[in-house]
């Protein structure tokens, strides 16, 4: 996989790159001639878009460790994550516009996880014992017939979400040192490090939380201590679930959510977590936040258009020249896995 | 003649098909008692849909030996299909961009020419995206074929162009493409054009089987069963896995230059990620491991899209957008479930079993695989 | 390590030298060295964990080494990749039994020809008049060596509705169908009757009349000791004993590494111990 450089190199491949992106992207930015507020500009943007894909990321990374299966249809827990949000807070007029977002997001999130619980007892559970392709299809399948039901549910228009500091659709700017900032970005931020902090709290402290640890490290040795493997797929994709409806509901007041919003998330999302190791939820994050920066500046030195394009050259990059120490906790995983 | 048919029920297989394909060209040509095709079928299958099935069948052919045979995952075929059919456009409808004088650039061999060269640029291009692609596994694979897939089809979106010269044409893509002829004989209107693109419809199934039964084969299914025993044997399962993915690029390539000739005019629509995920689809449900699986599977799917696009407008009324999605998720996802080899595959083993086919596996005397 | 009886005099067809792994911080392989003839039976054993597989893995490609030489026939086989071995002339056959389920046993076996086909895409696209020539030749040979390993009838069965014992026999066949000089044998015997081992055991005298060398793992030590003309006993990656199945069952070390203790000299079949497998 890596014999195209001589082992020395290999160590600082990633750097490498890095320091090479950086430098297209500033010699690209003097054609406009950007200087460094918009190059904090776009940086503060990819955190924020970011900070989205971490979220997501997490998901996969959660689904990832306990079964061993990368779950196509996060990006879907995502779309639909925003789009209860978004009916139930359009239904909800009956009370004032702050409970009735504060009511609609938790419609979200529980109404998504009940989804995500339904999809694995239905879809993955019967076809638990079938192969990698296999159950890779069968994920595609789901993100599909989410996508589908979506679009007969709430047909092709976009919908919106006022901004949680508004509550309206308007959202309030904020300018720090020439960077403009919606405030949106801020609860964003906080979203995740609240996501982080529970998480963190849910692995250490509670059972059901070190019964997935022990999943993800050994599934037999899980099973020969007496956690039912099935049961902890299950709440994997709950968490999953949650972790993608929350993603959504936080950035649907900055875009304009509708039925196919999930797919190029969910990739994203997919990036992030394989160039944070695809194990790790801190290595997800970094890898979100990375990846956020990194296409917007290049987006923004090129053609916006190109953004996407950006994001998954990383992922084909990362894929071919993962670090040591990513490349040695996938096998240690994958040797997990075999029972 | 009929003694080899006899013992081959591939060279059975191809007869009966030339012969259908042959039938049911003749019945749209003719129009024999004033009926045409599309009242064969109550008006669901037109010629449109017939040659729309053939194009499709030569992509789908080569990811089965990709997907099924060699056991390599690929979201992203669609890619190499939309390559195809951008560079017949791209060369055939504005040549002078080549700087080709109107005497090479409107002739009657150039569009052949220029597909050739479609199909060895998009077998390059496999060849050397798939020298560091191909090293991944599983999903990790599937992954990378998926964003390369959207990487390029967002390159036939955005308006590139060299000296403001744009050549793909964002949305509206290219138009005035010009039909294929040979000589003078225009290979138009669609009765004419349904011979040309079956033949190469049967001639990708023939060389597909004579691939599977060959060494090459054998060794893409030896990959597929067990990658450490293939390598124990001797089988170079990095130069193999990358023929099998030229392959199929090749004849994707080749399908989508036939497209650009039939539609006239190519946007990048039909070759985004929907598009790879349909000829996923289309794979699962005629069987991956199934040259013969790849008619069936296409025409399964298109017929079904046309049904459900003309039941869920009234249905929906009105509603736009494509839902059809909806059901090939379902689809898909219950065929891997209950039929993960494909309904062709599951519905000969159970004929069998019901002693209607041919008794013993699912090898011939000659041992031939289906 | 202990050293009996005198060397092969036969120029050895493979020389291992210093050979090393490592994991982690844990050595695998330390230090290995030993020859194998042309025509013999070498039996590698040693308790769990010894680094067996590991040196089996080291000797076929599929583990670079970190350390030390080989080479087969002269010709140096250091990190090269297990096909490329495979052209040199070694084989092998897997603990984890790796046959392809979805072939056919005559199929499984053709696949072992691989290396002496030669028939390419395009050849097999356009069914040029070579290509059928040979796939007949091919299957004929084929025939052959399931033949020898008494699985003629069943050649047109798909492997995974073999029977066990008979996937094992078809995974060595596979194997012999390469033509390789040394044939490795990854616990042939596991998992098999007494029947079926001495038919498996006899099998493999045959493979060495014919000429080529074996190299097995065993954990059955009858069946090894009666079978083997040398025995490499291996204990935490190091080498701690060669020679014949007599000297070397005497051998206080080993002894002591199955064991763990001191015994008074009677040497103990592996399937007696007390200790964890």
């Amino acid at each position: 996989m890596n014999r195209f450089l001589p082992p020395w190199l290999h160590r600082w491949t990633g750097l490498i790159w890095l320091a090479l992106l950086l430098a297209s992207v500033v010699l690209l930015g003097q054609r406009s001639q950007y200087g460094p507020t918009q190059y904090m500009q776009f940086t503060m943007d990819g955190l924020r878009a970011g900070t989205i894909y971490a979220l997501i990321a997490m998901g996969f990374v959660t689904v990832f460790n306990v079964t061993g299966i990368i779950n196509f249809a996060q990006g879907a827990f995502v779309m639909l994550g925003a789009m209860l949000t978004v009916t139930v807070n359009n239904s909800a007029t009956f009370l004032p516009p702050a409970p009735r977002l504060l009511l609609a997001i938790v419609a979200g999130i529980v109404g998504t996880t009940l989804i995500g619980l339904l999809l694995e007892r239905m879809t993955i559970y019967p076809a638990r014992h079938a192969s990698p392709l296999t159950l890779i299809i069968i994920t595609v399948g789901d993100f599909i017939a989410l996508q589908g039901l979506a679009l007969i549910a709430w047909t092709a228009k976009p919908y919106t979400l006022p901004a949680f500091t508004t509550l309206q659709i308007a959202d309030k700017t904020i300018r720090l040192a020439g960077v403009v900032l919606k405030a949106q970005s801020f609860w964003i931020w906080g979203t995740t490090a609240l996501v982080l902090l529970v998480l963190g709290y849910f692995f250490e402290r509670t059972m059901t939380g070190k019964a997935l640890r022990a999943c993800a490290i050994n599934r037999l040795g899980a099973r020969l201590m007496g956690i039912s493997v099935s049961r902890m797929s299950l709440v994997a994709f709950g968490m999953a679930a949650a972790l993608g409806a929350i993603g959504g509901i936080v950035v649907a007041p900055t875009t304009r959510p509708t039925y196919d919003m999930g797919l190029v998330l969910g990739l994203k999302g997919f990036v992030a977590a394989i160039m944070g190791g695809l194990v790790s939820y801190p290595g997800a994050v970094l890898g979100g936040l990375l990846l956020g920066i990194l296409e917007n500046l290049a987006a923004g030195v090129t053609k916006a258009g190109l953004k996407d394009m950006f994001a998954f050259l990383l992922l084909i990059i990362v894929l071919l020249y993962r670090p040591h120490g990513i490349l040695a906790a996938r096998q240690e995983t994958v040797e997990a896995r075999q029972p | 003649m009929i003694e080899r048919m006899k013992a081959s029920p591939n060279l059975r297989g191809g007869v009966l098909l030339s012969a259908l394909v042959l039938v049911l060209g003749m019945v749209e040509s003719t129009k024999p008692f004033g009926f045409d095709f599309a009242d064969l079928s109550g008006g669901l299958v037109t010629m449109d849909t017939m040659i729309r099935i053939g194009i499709l069948t030569i992509v789908l052919v080569g990811l089965n030996l990709l997907m099924g045979y060699a056991g390599q995952i690929s979201l992203g075929q669609a890619a190499f299909y939309g390559i195809g059919a951008y560079i017949s456009a791209i060369l055939t409808a504005r040549f002078h961009l080549l700087r080709l004088p109107p005497a090479i650039g409107g002739s009657w061999w150039w569009p052949w020419l220029v597909m050739v060269l479609a199909m060895a640029f998009a077998g390059g291009l496999a060849y050397l995206i798939g020298r560091p692609i191909l090293t991944l596994r599983g999903h990790y694979l599937a992954m990378a074929t998926l964003g390369l897939g959207i990487m390029i089809f967002i390159l036939f979106r955005e308006n590139l162009g060299f000296a403001g010269d744009h050549i793909t044409g964002a949305f509206d893509g290219i138009t005035a493409i010009p039909r294929l002829r040979v000589g003078s004989f225009e290979l138009w209107p669609l009765s004419r054009y349904y011979f040309l693109v079956w033949f190469f419809a049967i001639l990708c199934i023939a060389i597909a089987i004579n691939i599977v039964n060959s060494r090459v084969g054998r060794a893409f299914r030896a990959i597929h069963g067990s990658e450490k025993a293939a390598l124990a044997v001797g089988v170079d399962i990095a130069q193999l896995k990358l023929q099998a993915l030229v392959v199929s690029a090749i004849f994707a390539s080749l399908a989508g230059s036939l497209y650009a000739h039939f539609q006239a005019a190519v946007s990048p629509t039909p070759f985004g990620f929907a598009s790879s995920l349909e000829l996923v689809v289309m794979s699962a449900v005629g069987g991956m491991a199934s040259i013969w699986g790849a008619p069936f599977g296409v025409t399964f799917i298109l017929v079904l899209r046309e049904m459900l696009r003309g039941q869920l407008r009234e249905l929906l009324r009105g509603a736009s957008g494509e839902h059809e999605i909806i059901f090939y998720g379902l689809l898909l996802v219950l065929i891997m479930i209950f039929m993960p080899q494909g309904i062709v595959v599951e519905l000969m083993e159970r004929l069998r079993r019901a002693g209607w086919a041919s008794q013993g596996p699912r090898r011939t005397l000659k041992g031939e695989a289906r | 390590m202990k050293e009996h009886g005198p060397h092969k005099r036969a120029r050895p067809l493979l020389q291992v030298r210093r050979l090393q792994k490592s994991f982690g911080g844990i050595m695998a392989v330390a230090e290995v060295s030993f020859d194998i003839g042309p025509s013999e039976i070498v039996g590698l054993v040693g308790p769990n964990g010894a680094g067996k597989t590991t040196l089996f893995n080291l000797l076929s490609g599929f583990y670079p080494p970190d350390q030390g030489s080989a080479s087969l026939d002269g010709t140096p086989i250091n990190g090269l990749s297990p096909h490329q071995l495979a052209s040199m002339g070694i084989a092998r056959t897997f603990q984890s039994l790796q046959v392809f389920e979805e072939m056919t046993a005559l199929e499984n076996v053709m696949v072992g020809r691989h290396l002496h086909t030669r028939s390419g895409l395009l050849a097999a696209a356009f069914r040029a008049p070579r290509v059928e020539r040979e796939e007949q030749r091919v299957r004929e040979e084929a025939l052959t060596f399931l033949k020898r390993m008494g699985l003629d009838h069943r050649a047109d069965e798909l492997a995974r509705n073999l029977s066990f014992g008979e996937q094992r026999r078809l995974e060595i066949a596979r194997a012999l169908a390469a033509e390789p000089k040394l044939l490795m044998l990854d616990e042939p015997c596991a998992g098999l009757t007494q029947v079926e081992k001495d038919t498996l055991a006899e099998i493999i005298r045959q493979i060495r009349a014919d000429g080529v060398a074996v190299l097995l793992v065993e954990h059955d030590v009858d069946l090894v000791m009666d079978l083997v003309d040398r025995v490499l006993v291996l204990d935490y990656g190091r080498l701690i004993a060669q020679g014949s199945p007599e000297q070397v069952q005497s051998d206080p070390l080993v002894i002591e590494a199955y064991l763990g203790t001191e015994w008074d000299g009677f040497p103990v079949p592996a399937d007696h111990r007390l200790a964890d497998e």
